[in-house]
């Protein structure tokens, strides 16, 4: 096993609301180690943006916080660091890279001004020798004619083109931890796939751990090592990638799997889940999957399953594996 | 500049048509302030003789002002004069127009500039600091005193910043231009400067509180940024487009004479000298006021229409007039 770089205990982050109070994320435990690709998976709503925002320390204090858990990262609690301290591991150790790359950027500011801004920062360079590590690494991640990027403005750019900018800013300081939040989800299944394996690359290139989030199994197949499925606000199963797509355990990865429309042949209903994703806070004790799970029985409505190890690290959160 | 508005020969092409398009305008105010200065009642040379002028005077006084002539004749002179940048002289003075106008127009300049910058700086802080701290009292607090800079009307803040700064406290001399020192300006620029300041901090406010919850914010926090960076690096840029419209509407109106404020403040700026016009039916003088406020407003309009890609380069001119 590898040195970890991230682990995070127990975390509950709940945002505040007019109509209560919402358990985004509802205790939920991870651990990520040196260089490897975790895949956080789930549908909308079941916490994985808001675990990921945890991490960063970027929940909006106005509208919610960490509630419990810690986040440790090279020996540090991240829920407990002084703010200071926080600005600096972010961008610099642990960076995250955004679903939408045309809302992301600053419209009104130069491609250069953004990237070269995490080297002002971060490494105290100025303006000119910033400029010149932003057409490095803009050359790293894939980028055509650097240098005329730098004058530009992300509307000029492609959808790609600047996902690849995100990730540049995003690597900028050579971080131990990447989160990508999506980073495929708004782009033609071309540059996905590009992009996909620009990610793997640096990885490779500069032993940074990733922690992909998606709801797309087909992109967790392709990038990921280990895979975390949640399920509203909880972990229901983790293992290696292989675990995941071989030996589904936990009723909901089986769902999902089942989903996935290349597992039919043609012509053949697909299978879907019935239900949707309860609303965060509706829950009341029992499994979190009960009222969709067809394999239901009366413990399921009363108590809460645990992850209980099966062997060879893979994890699962049911009462009848 | 290149950068900002591509290839120079298009904003060169652009402004080139946008002068082209002043001259309608100047052509449409011509002749309704023309029409109108020649339908109110009110015979000017007789006004300058005074009710008891004999007609011989009055009649003489009539062909040399070429009051006499045919209307439609009138205004083909005064176009014609237009033209030529002649506006005539003033009935009264027998100044030219032009130079009556340049005489009164660095008061009002200055009192304008001085306005702006006091509406730009008070509004812009007192718009952040109410959309940072959303739903604080010093949000209300900015917010009703935006309301009330609004709402009050500039003849009745004056009147009170004299009794209270001249007569009561005595820090400021008094009205007129004095000795010429800015001491002079300060509560003219504070009467005039409160609605734009006012009108500007809510913009701002509703502005930044837009930008804030952008994801490129969330963005530039995620990088480590100070909140400071963030504020003034990354979000104001962004706030500041509609503002741009406000100062620029503000300043044509501001140059144009504030005819209030002048008056109040015993300032001899653009403003009183129209308003003194109408009084005695200078026509001539009207009719150069008038036409001067036009072009300060299609110019001043140019200009910030110039601005906007300084601020958002998503802005471009390109072929058509639009923006596109």
């Amino acid at each position: 096993m590898g040195e970890i770089v991230l682990s995070v205990k127990g975390l509950k982050t709940y945002f505040y609301t007019k109509s209560g109070v919402v358990p985004a994320v509802d205790g939920l435990d991870l651990e990520l180690e040196r260089g490897e690709t975790l895949g956080i998976v789930g549908e909308s709503g079941c916490g994985k943006s808001t675990a990921a925002l945890s991490i960063m320390g970027l929940i909006p204090s106005t509208e919610g916080r960490v509630e419990q858990g810690e986040i440790l990262f090279k020996g540090r609690n991240l829920v407990t660091l002084p703010r200071v301290e926080m600005r600096k591991i972010r961008g610099r150790e642990i960076s995250m890279v955004f679903q939408e790359p045309m809302t992301s950027l600053n419209p009104v500011l130069t491609i250069g001004r953004q990237v070269a801004e995490v080297f002002v920062v971060h490494r105290g360079l100025n303006q000119r020798e910033a400029l010149k590590e932003t057409i490095k690494m803009l050359s790293l991640v894939g980028l055509p004619m650097p240098e005329l990027r730098l004058r530009e403005y992300s509307h000029q750019l492609s959808g790609g083109m600047r996902q690849r900018v995100m990730i540049a800013m995003a690597l900028a300081c050579k971080p131990d931890v990447l989160i990508a939040d999506e980073p495929t989800s708004a782009l033609d299944v071309t540059v996905q796939a590009q992009i996909l394996q620009l990610i793997n690359e640096l990885k490779e290139r500069l032993g940074t751990a990733i922690i992909l989030i998606t709801h797309d199994l087909g992109v967790v197949a392709e990038a990921a090592e280990k895979v975390l499925v949640m399920y509203a606000g909880k972990a229901v199963e983790y293992s290696d990638v292989n675990g995941i797509f071989d030996n589904p355990e936990h009723p909901y990865t089986k769902g999902l799997l089942a989903s996935i429309p290349g597992h039919k042949k043609h012509g053949q209903r697909l299978d879907v889940m019935e239900g949707s994703t309860p609303n965060p806070g509706d829950h009341s004790g029992g499994c979190r999957f009960y009222p969709r799970c067809r394999y239901a029985r009366g413990i399921c409505r009363t108590s809460e399953p645990e992850l209980f190890d099966l062997g060879g690290g893979h994890l699962c959160a049911c009462h009848f594996v | 500049m290149e950068a900002f508005y591509g290839r120079r020969s298009v904003l060169t092409n652009y402004v080139f048509r946008r002068l082209l398009a002043v001259i309608p305008v100047i052509v449409g105010v011509i002749a309704v302030v023309f029409i109108l200065t020649s339908i109110v009642p009110g015979d000017p040379a007789r006004l300058m003789v005074g009710q008891r002028g004999d007609p011989a005077t009055i009649q003489k006084l009539r062909e040399d002002l070429g009051l006499n002539r045919p209307l439609w004749q009138q205004f083909i002179d005064f176009f014609k004069g237009v033209v030529t940048l002649d506006l005539g002289r003033s009935y009264r003075t027998r100044m030219p127009v032009i130079q009556a106008i340049a005489e009164r127009l660095p008061i009002t300049a200055r009192l304008a500039l001085a306005s702006m910058a006091l509406a730009v700086t008070s509004g812009v802080t007192l718009g952040m600091v109410a959309a940072l701290k959303q739903n604080s009292m010093l949000d209300y607090g900015s917010m009703i005193a935006a309301l009330i800079g609004i709402s009050a009307p500039s003849f009745w803040v004056g009147i009170m910043l004299v009794v209270l700064f001249c007569v009561q406290l005595r820090w400021i001399p008094g009205t007129g231009t004095g000795d010429g020192s800015w001491i002079y300006l300060v509560l003219p620029a504070l009467t005039l400067g409160m609605r734009p300041a006012a009108l500007i901090a809510r913009l701002t406010r509703s502005g930044m509180l837009e930008v804030l919850g952008q994801d490129y914010i969330r963005t530039a926090r995620s990088k480590g940024l100070t909140e400071k960076a963030v504020i003034i690096g990354h979000a104001l840029k962004n706030a500041m487009i509609p503002v741009i419209t406000v100062v620029g509407t503000g300043m044509a109106e501001m140059l144009g004479g504030a005819i209030v404020v002048e008056k109040l403040f015993s300032l001899p700026g653009v403003g009183r000298l129209g308003i003194e016009a109408i009084l005695n039916r200078d026509f001539a003088i009207i009719r150069g006021q008038v036409l001067f406020m036009a072009l300060i407003f299609v110019v001043t309009n140019l200009l910030v229409d110039l601005s906007y890609p300084l601020f958002d380069p998503r802005i471009k001119y390109g072929r058509t007039w639009r923006r596109e």
